[in-house]
């Protein structure tokens, strides 16, 4: 990048805290070690010549992890399902592409809030196709993630209609969380069965967590192991809450979450050489009166930390999204996705991936998911910064102008003035007159009737039929 | 010096201090204070106020997990004085996150606050099957079994358990209640459980009423 151009970004550790985090996490491996629940996981990791103690406990060496962080790819690239390249994730791409966050909209939430009312139902398969619309519509968003649990349907196989939902109703990159772990392998098969292969040009990423603290539990590690052999990425993120279910403080938590990562990409390379894993953690605060997680400025700066480590350790990074405290698409939800979304830009976050949860992401509001495509793309407008080269400092004008005029008629103003204007979408700019003359209207009352209108609007892809029903002819076959 | 005991067990619960209940029940122990007598208006008390303090949003969490912690190493003490026979009745609970599921976070919070509040209980952990619940509730002379779901795909779980209960003809032995983010009410009435907890207090106090039963 050329020294005229002013790119502002957030930085936290240098290379010595680096080395110190690193160096503690390893020892947290070398010391406690990693439970891992999978009898054929630890099996993989003797392979590997690691220490086990009590069949389950599993002791990685130092070397034995950096191996794996060289095996593991620097960058993987992800597809839209119709085969063109969406976007990059890793530190180990060129220089114009680095520092571009990717954002999506999620996740697993169990309710739905009405667009005008706020009020919420449970989460539908409809809920499902609304949310997928919206999320393809909004412009910022690079992915779709499981937008909610389609509670209208039979448990057993509501992942398989849900992931099907998903698929049809959009052309963007798919992260893939399955809560019925019979479903996952169908769920795989019917994306092969309706699009082909997933390993060539990845549009859908499976996302999958250890349990903190230290803990590679069976189903996690299942779900690795058949993804990986199908050479498809994967998300392993790690959710720890602060004082509940890691340490109380922000430095212990981003070491444990480190080493629990480093762990997650040593397995993954024992599983197969160059899976292509996108790492990162999910921190979280814990109300202690409340007993919910909360986001805090502590956690996320332990999210750009992390994101920080995997860049270091040229690992592609999924890190937290700025959901949870919204009661709707208001000031509450508004204050975190300006604190996670601003910072992850102009950090090193890779994926934000779940931005639309309200309630501790337990709702999803399609009005929140509206605001924070707004936060977006101001954020991004703000860290891409500016230039201080002849073109953009023409001196020359400034002395034709001189003392006491102005640039109204500037030769720049005239060619350059649409660049620089920040017009919302949502809401037109009132004076106070204006906005008394028009009865105060309020600004969460229009970004809800934009919302609602958006989603009436909204179509479904030109093969939407045709997905839909391949996909019911796939399903109804299994179940 | 009775009361200055009992005074000195309420405070160590009240404190959260595991050590000075210790030797506060030690020393009453020591002074030929009756054990029953001793927990009762001692240490019950002090838990009691603890409990009553978390509810009303006093205290925070780690002061009620270290108030449980006291309690428990008191009880330990005390239950050893006190002749198999004669111990006292109180709610005993197994619980336990069901099977499939990981999210064990919520029951264990329920665990210290029944612990807090003088209940006996045996944390199963998570992913435990249906088998496991009403093997250990018999062993453990559970009055209740509570179980935790956290996902959509698990909740069968508790319908499972209730079936089971059916089955093997226990359903009047064990009373059951459910809780968990997708848990609700309506849930709990379907599939016949006897009580469905929105969160740890509340399970404590539907406990009471449970065994008032
Ligand atoms: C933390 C978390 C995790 C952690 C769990 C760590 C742990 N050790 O517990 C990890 C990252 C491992 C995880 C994994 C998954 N999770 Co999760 N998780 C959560 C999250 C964010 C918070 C849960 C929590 O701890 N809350 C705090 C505690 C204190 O609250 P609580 O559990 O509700 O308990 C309180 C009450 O409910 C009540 N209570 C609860 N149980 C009981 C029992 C009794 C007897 C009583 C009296 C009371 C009671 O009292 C408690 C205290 O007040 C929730 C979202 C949410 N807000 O609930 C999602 C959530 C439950 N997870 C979800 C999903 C999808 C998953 C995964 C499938 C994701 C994936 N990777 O694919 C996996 C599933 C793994 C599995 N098989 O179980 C979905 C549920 C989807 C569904 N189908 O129903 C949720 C709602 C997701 C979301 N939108 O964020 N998760």
């Amino acid at each position: 990048m050329s020294m005229l151009s002013v790119t502002p970004s957030l930085n936290l550790l240098n290379k010595d805290q680096i080395e110190r985090i690193h160096h503690d996490s390893l020892e947290i491996l070398a010391t406690t070690g990693i439970r891992v629940d999978s009898p054929k996981a630890v099996a993989l990791f003797k392979k590997f010549s690691c220490r086990v103690e009590n069949k389950s406990q599993v002791f990685p060496e130092k070397e034995l992890i950096e191996w794996a962080i060289k095996k593991a790819p620097s960058s993987v690239d992800i597809y839209s399902r119709t085969g063109q390249k969406s976007f990059t994730l890793g530190p180990g791409i060129t220089k114009e592409q680095q520092n571009q966050t990717r954002f999506g909209i999620g996740v697993t939430n169990l309710h739905y809030q009405d667009p005008i009312t706020d009020k919420t139902t449970p989460f539908t398969l409809d809920h499902m196709e609304i949310a997928t619309r919206l999320g393809d519509a909004l412009e910022e968003f690079d992915v779709i993630s499981t937008p909610g649990i389609a509670r209208d349907l039979p448990p057993e196989s509501a992942d398989l209609h849900a992931g099907l939902a998903m698929m049809a109703n959009t052309k963007k990159p798919l992260v893939l969380l399955v809560s019925e772990s019979n479903c996952f392998e169908p769920l795989l098969e019917m994306f092969e069965t309706l699009h082909g292969e997933l390993n060539k040009k990845p549009f859908v990423i499976p996302y999958f967590n250890p349990i903190t603290p230290l803990v590679i539990n069976q189903e996690t590690s299942d779900k690795i192991m058949a993804t990986a052999i199908r050479g498809m990425p994967f998300i392993y993120n790690n959710y720890g809450m602060s004082g509940a279910t890691a340490p109380i403080t922000p430095g212990a938590t981003l070491t444990l979450l480190n080493a629990e990562l480093l762990a997650g990409i040593l397995f993954s390379q024992i599983v197969k050489e160059k899976t292509p894993v996108i790492a990162g953690s999910l921190p979280a605060g814990f109300d202690m009166k409340k007993m919910m997680s909360l986001y805090t400025p502590h956690t996320m700066l332990i999210n750009l930390g992390c994101a920080e480590m995997m860049h270091h350790y040229g690992i592609p990074h999924s890190g937290t999204s700025g959901s949870g405290p919204g009661w709707g698409p208001d000031l509450l939800a508004g204050n975190c996705f300006w604190m996670n979304h601003l910072t992850s830009i102009m950090g090193k976050v890779g994926l934000c991936p779940f931005v639309g949860g309200n309630f501790d992401s337990m709702a999803f509001s399609p009005g929140a998911v509206v605001y924070a495509n707004e936060v977006i793309r101001m954020s991004r407008i703000f860290a891409a910064g500016f230039s201080i080269d002849n073109k953009d400092v023409p001196l020359d004008e400034i002395k034709s102008i001189g003392s006491a005029g102005n640039f109204l008629m500037a030769p720049s103003t005239g060619k350059r003035f649409r660049e620089f204007r920040l017009e919302s979408p949502i809401w037109e700019s009132l004076t106070l007159d204006e906005w008394q003359e028009k009865e105060m209207p309020k600004s969460g009352k229009i970004l809800r009737k934009y919302t609602d209108d958006l989603i009436k609007k909204a179509l479904p892809p030109d093969d939407h039929d045709e997905i839909m029903e391949k996909g019911r002819l796939f399903i109804t076959g299994r179940f | 010096m009775k009361t200055e005991i009992f005074e000195k067990a309420m405070e160590s619960i009240l404190k959260g201090d595991a050590a000075l209940a210790e030797e506060t029940a030690k020393m009453g122990l020591g002074e030929g204070i009756d054990p029953i007598e001793l927990i009762n208006k001692g240490f019950i008390p002090g838990i009691n106020k603890v409990g009553d303090l978390f509810g009303m949003g006093t205290l925070f969490l780690p002061e009620l997990i270290q108030a449980a912690n006291a309690m428990q190493g008191a009880t330990d003490i005390i239950n050893s004085a006190i002749p198999e026979n004669s111990a006292q009745a109180r709610g005993r609970v197994v619980i336990g996150t069901v099977a499939g599921d990981v999210h064990d976070i919520g029951k264990t919070i329920v665990v210290s606050l029944f612990k807090a509040n003088g209940f006996e209980i045996k944390d199963l952990g998570r992913d435990v099957s249906v088998e496991t619940f009403l093997k250990e509730a018999d062993l453990f002379n559970a009055d209740i079994i509570g179980t935790s779901a956290l996902l959509t795909t698990t909740m069968p779980e508790q319908k499972k358990l209730e079936d089971a209960l059916i089955e093997a003809g226990l359903k009047g032995k064990f009373k059951t209640m459910v809780g968990g983010a997708p848990v609700t009410r309506r849930w709990a009435k379907r599939i016949g459980a006897d009580a469905f907890a929105e969160n740890a207090g509340d399970g404590v106090r539907l406990a009471r009423e449970l065994l008032a039963k």
